[in-house]
């Protein structure tokens, strides 16, 4: 056994205090009446201010990575960079939650509580460096994360949402379990770079075990960043859950797991290169097509967004595809830029959005480039950086993804990539027609904006903008976050 | 006399897995399947250990109690889920015509 020293916890010090701010709301929002929204909503984004701010300064991070806690945990530059996108993505949530929640006569507190106690989750996964450390923060994020999508426990809708998320979840971290269970037995490791290690030898013995194990891996992995085909239940909860609840679904939990998805597969299963590749290759392939096709038919905005993120989960597996150096920091970028671009667009939605989910269709945003010109052109900033047009971030991180696919000779999944950008061209464009092309009616839903909304729109139209005119000092952040390829 | 080895555990624990798989895609009512997960989950505690058997390793059985725990958790929330649906629909079928496509 590895020493273990009590000193080390120090290190977790960032996770630490957002769980006991998670905590803290929580029994502060179960006294009596409760918290006020904007007092928890404050409360919230002081803990994950203070939580990256110890991320930046507490965690030291060498060239080499450090492993702490019994190797549970590991400190590395990837760990801290998608520890910083994951906070800077929940505190946009928390300010486009602000008037959702305040509106919803439901308890402020444990809508926040659950916000940071999953953000936690997360933080814990991406460092997670041991099959158990990473399975239960990987479940305290999902079992978050049901809940917040049923916050509107009155509404049917929101109900459903919370059950299918929650069935369909539950199945998908079944079948990931049973997976690590056979790598274990395989390999009697369950550290990542022990399992690496193990896994030619156990490949020889346990003929059986290796590939049924790491197949049942990357079913519950993939399962996790919505890709085609374990993508089902992608719709109908993004749509059923409370906008704001959709929007940290797919961009925080999605970019949690792809994160570990990639420590998984580079540094967990690096034996299985070519194997991997392949699976992949193929699903990254009919993911793209799927999301983009199935985007076409859409007239509600959140299901469109809804495909348009399924879309976007493939783009991202081809940095993965690639297995190279430039493949693993486009990722990082592109997971960057996906936060701050599909953040906006959702919170473009709720400006929008009424009680009883008006708002939400495409005709609803006609005219809007005269009633709300400056919402209408940061919609656009964001369509035009989910379809991967200049000048915007999205179009960087793509141009890099299909590089690095290229470069590591995926040429066609890289040309399916191109094509599929192309289709979700007509998609996100007929909601750019509707606002500057078509005339409002009497029944046009007016936008109703808030302080906390302009500022996050504000942010991440100014996030789009600049990752796609100066990329520079963004893509070396993202270059710290690479992982030592096999 | 037949021995039991890990294989008798490995072959149980994947029927128990494959019950709760078919339990989950093919019951209708939300307390079976809540069963059908626990079933799925349990069925890996014994995988866990039987391995940790053969290999003479505590790991397996540490990351079992870990899954126990977890599973208890998962239980509570899926309840909780449960209870806020029956209260609003008065049924703990799925089948039920529902608001979201699909």
């Amino acid at each position: 056994m590895p020493a273990f020293d009590l000193r080390e916890f120090l290190l977790l010090a960032p996770e630490i205090l957002l769980a006991i701010g998670g905590l803290a709301l929580l029994l502060a929002g179960s006294v009596g009446r409760g918290v006020p929204g904007r007092v928890a909503a404050s409360l919230s984004l002081f803990f994950l201010v203070a939580t990256a701010l110890l991320v930046l300064t507490v965690e030291e991070v060498g060239p080499e990575p450090r492993l702490i806690l019994g190797s549970s945990f590991v400190l590395d530059g990837f760990a801290r960079f998608f520890k910083l996108v994951i906070l800077a993505g929940t505190a946009l949530t928390v300010l486009i939650s602000v008037r959702f929640v305040d509106d919803g006569a439901y308890r402020a507190g444990e809508y926040h509580a659950l916000l940071l106690l999953a953000t936690t989750g997360m933080m814990f996964m991406v460092g997670g460096f041991n099959l158990v450390s990473i399975w239960i923060a990987l479940e305290l994020m999902a079992l978050s994360s049901y809940i917040l999508a049923g916050y509107f426990k009155r509404e049917t809708r929101s109900n459903e949402a919370a059950l299918k998320y929650f069935v369909l979840g539950a199945l998908s971290s079944a079948i990931l379990l049973y997976g690590a269970s056979l790598l274990y037995g395989a390999t009697g490791e369950l550290r990542l770079d022990l399992l690496a290690a193990a896994l030619p030898e156990a490949m020889v013995t346990g003929r059986l075990l290796v590939p049924t194990g790491w197949l049942m891996l990357s079913v519950g992995l993939l399962f996790k960043v919505a890709a085609v085909p374990f993508h089902v239940w992608t719709p109908d909860v993004y749509v059923g859950a409370p906008t704001p609840v959709t929007a940290y679904l797919a961009a925080a939990s999605k970019t949690a797991s792809f994160a570990i998805l990639v420590r998984i597969f580079v540094q967990g299963l690096p034996t299985l290169l070519p194997d991997w590749q392949i699976v992949i290759a193929a699903v990254a392939s009919v993911t793209m097509i799927w999301g983009n096709l199935a985007a076409l038919t859409q007239t509600n905005v959140k299901r469109m967004l809804a495909y348009s993120s399924i879309a976007h989960a493939g783009y991202v597996l081809l940095g993965l595809l690639a297995a190279s150096v430039i493949g693993l920091w486009s990722v990082a970028f592109y997971l960057l830029a996906y936060t701050f671009i599909t953040l906006g667009a959702f919170a473009m939605v709720v400006v929008l959005e009424r009680r009883e989910y008006a708002g939400e269709e495409v005709s609803d945003y006609a005219g809007l480039a005269r009633r709300a010109p400056w919402l209408a052109a940061a919609m656009l900033v964001f369509l035009l950086a989910l379809t991967g047009i200049p000048p915007t971030g999205g179009f960087v991180g793509k141009v890099y993804l299909f590089a690095a696919a290229v470069e590591a000779g995926w040429t066609w999944v890289a040309v399916i990539g191109v094509l599929t950008s192309a289709i979700s061209l007509y998609y996100y464009f007929s909601i750019a027609v509707q606002m500057y092309l078509k005339e409002s009616t009497r029944d046009t839903p007016e936008p109703l904006g808030s302080p906390a909304l302009t500022a996050a729109i504000a942010t991440c139209v100014v996030a789009t903008l600049v990752l796609g005119l100066f990329p520079g000092p963004f893509i070396e952040f993202a270059q710290a976050a690479g992982l030592p390829l096999p | 006399m037949l021995e039991i080895t890990t294989n008798h555990y490995l072959v149980l624990g994947f029927i128990l897995f494959a019950i709760g798989l078919v339990g989950l895609v093919v019951r209708r009512n939300l307390i079976v399947v809540l069963m059908s997960i626990e079933l799925m989950l349990n069925s890996v505690n014994l995988n866990l250990i039987a391995f940790s058997h053969q290999l003479a390793d505590l790991a397996g059985q540490v990351f079992a109690v870990f899954t126990i725990t977890v599973a208890a958790g998962e239980a509570a929330v899926g309840l909780g889920i449960l209870l806020a649906l029956y209260r609003l629909r008065g049924t703990t079928e799925i089948d039920v015509p529902s608001e979201l496509r699909g």
